[in-house]
């Protein structure tokens, strides 16, 4: 499978919560803001960077947390759930 | 290396809590909102309008922001944490480049909200609102019928144009509110304006409060405002809510301090849209840590007039800078005219306990009576 975020979000963060804001047509679909923790902001802009495996990603996570392999890819698997249930991924 | 929260931490929440940013804005002094007054030209010419400048008065004051400079503004503010902004006037969508500041902030993950009388808002208004859709569209009603439009604004047929408008943004989806002055001209129109309102199930906020204008506006608010009666209205509970400790700093009225902040037309930064004298100029190039430091260093800087000090209604007094700003001119400077408040809160205060002192006396009286009786 190939990740890849849907175009109209822009990631920030404003003073100590991340988020992904939705623009254009993507706000109409996703109401409101995204909120993310550190590490879902930091695969968020991996995802956005270019990654798009879940390999990758356990990378990327691995680099910056102190995170079992099984683990991050149990938890970003969860997380890509997520975002597919909420229509943020590209199908 | 970090230590990993686990998988309740990565998961996506759908929510945010916009009280709790403003918190952290209050306590991290970051600008999360800001309402920007984009043009001082309206195409409508309110009596109590407080920002309605003719040409020459505007080339007399200042220039006018260009859009790349809002959008610098936008982009710089925006990596320092702003996250709404209020597009107002003026008559916003009177600029021909408005649109490429709207989506252009849109695009930067800012919610935009906009501020408008309604009176230009078309189907291709509405078409470009539906494919960037803002936080909301907040219309002011000026009347219940073209009449009190044509009297009040200046316009035809503004009561028959702002309806289709509020009727396609909402078939749009579009969010919107209203809200609407209440002034002598278009006092008889309230039922008109709230029947309206509730036709279209949106909701409405209306206001008598009519600020003067220090800021030279083409207008007559002082003429046009209605007698204030609020105090008047108050019971004696809510004067006992209203009743509080005299404020050691003025800053501590205002509800946007410390998180939020204003940009005039011709790039003012203040604390809020009344300000007159009370600003840090933005200019080209743009550094927006450098404004922001500046801005609070003007603001910090503001004080309770000394006249405060011994006031005998201090304790009634809800004055904030703003108003003594659009009142005298400076947002430290005393007038008569926003002391009346507080006096007549004081007053009515005294009245009511004394009323309520008496009943309860008679009361005791007569249960002593009837105790009496008993004996």
């Amino acid at each position: 499978m190939t990740i890849k975020i849907k175009d109209g979000f822009v990631l920030r963060k404003i003073g100590a919560s991340y988020m992904a804001v939705p623009f254009g047509a993507r706000a109409n679909e996703v109401k409101g803001m995204i909120s993310l923790s550190e590490s879902g902001y930091l695969l968020w802009k991996a995802i956005q960077g270019g990654t798009d495996t879940v390999e990758g990603l356990v990378e990327v996570l691995r680099k910056e947390y102190d995170v079992p392999e099984e683990i991050a890819d149990r938890d970003i698997r969860a997380f890509l759930d997520g975002l597919l249930q909420q229509g943020v991924l590209a199908e | 290396m970090n230590d990993f929260e686990g998988l309740k931490g990565l998961m996506p929440d759908f929510e945010i809590n916009l009280l709790s940013l403003r918190q952290s804005a209050i306590e991290e002094r970051f600008p999360l909102s800001m309402t920007w007054e984009l043009t001082p030209y309206c195409n409508f010419s309110c009596p109590m309008c407080y920002v309605h400048l003719t040409p020459e008065m505007a080339r007399k004051k200042g220039t006018m922001l260009t859009a790349d400079q809002w959008l610098e503004l936008g982009r710089q503010f925006s990596e320092m944490g702003l996250l709404l902004v209020n597009l107002t006037g003026g008559e916003p969508l009177t600029r021909p480049d408005f649109w490429e500041i709207y989506e252009g902030l849109c695009r930067m993950g800012i919610f935009v909200a906009v501020f408008t009388n309604g009176y230009i808002v078309d189907e291709k208004v509405v078409e470009r609102f539906k494919e960037m859709p803002p936080r909301f569209v907040k219309v002011s009603v000026y009347g219940g019928c073209n009449e009190t439009y044509e009297k009040m604004c200046g316009v035809k047929n503004g009561f028959t144009r702002v309806c289709h408008a509020l009727d396609l943004l909402k078939e749009a989806g579009i969010p919107i509110s209203l809200t609407s002055t209440i002034v002598k001209e278009n006092q008889d129109d309230l039922p008109l304006i709230v029947q309206m309102a509730k036709e279209k199930d949106i909701t409405i906020q209306t206001t008598d409060t009519v600020m003067t204008t220090a800021r030279g506006a083409a207008s007559d608010p002082a003429n046009s405002r209605l007698e204030n009666t609020r105090v008047q209205k108050m019971t004696l509970e809510d004067l006992k809510k209203y009743r509080h400790e005299p404020v050691a700093s003025m800053l501590e009225e205002c509800g946007s301090y410390g998180r939020a902040a204003s940009i005039t037309w011709h790039g003012h930064l203040q604390l809020c849209n009344f300000f007159e004298h009370e600003y840090v100029q933005v200019s080209s190039p743009i550094n927006a840590e450098e404004l922001w430091k500046q801005f609070f260093a003007v603001t910090d800087a503001i004080r309770k007039p000394p006249e405060c000090a011994d006031c005998p209604d201090a304790e009634f007094c809800h004055v904030c800078p703003g108003a003594l700003a659009s009142a005298s001119g400076y947002a430290d400077r005393l007038s008569p005219d926003v002391c009346v408040d507080a006096a007549l809160a004081h007053k009515r205060y005294n009245e009511l306990m004394a009323a309520e002192a008496a009943e309860a006396a008679e009361a005791a009286e007569s249960a002593e009576d009837a105790g009496t009786c008993r004996e």
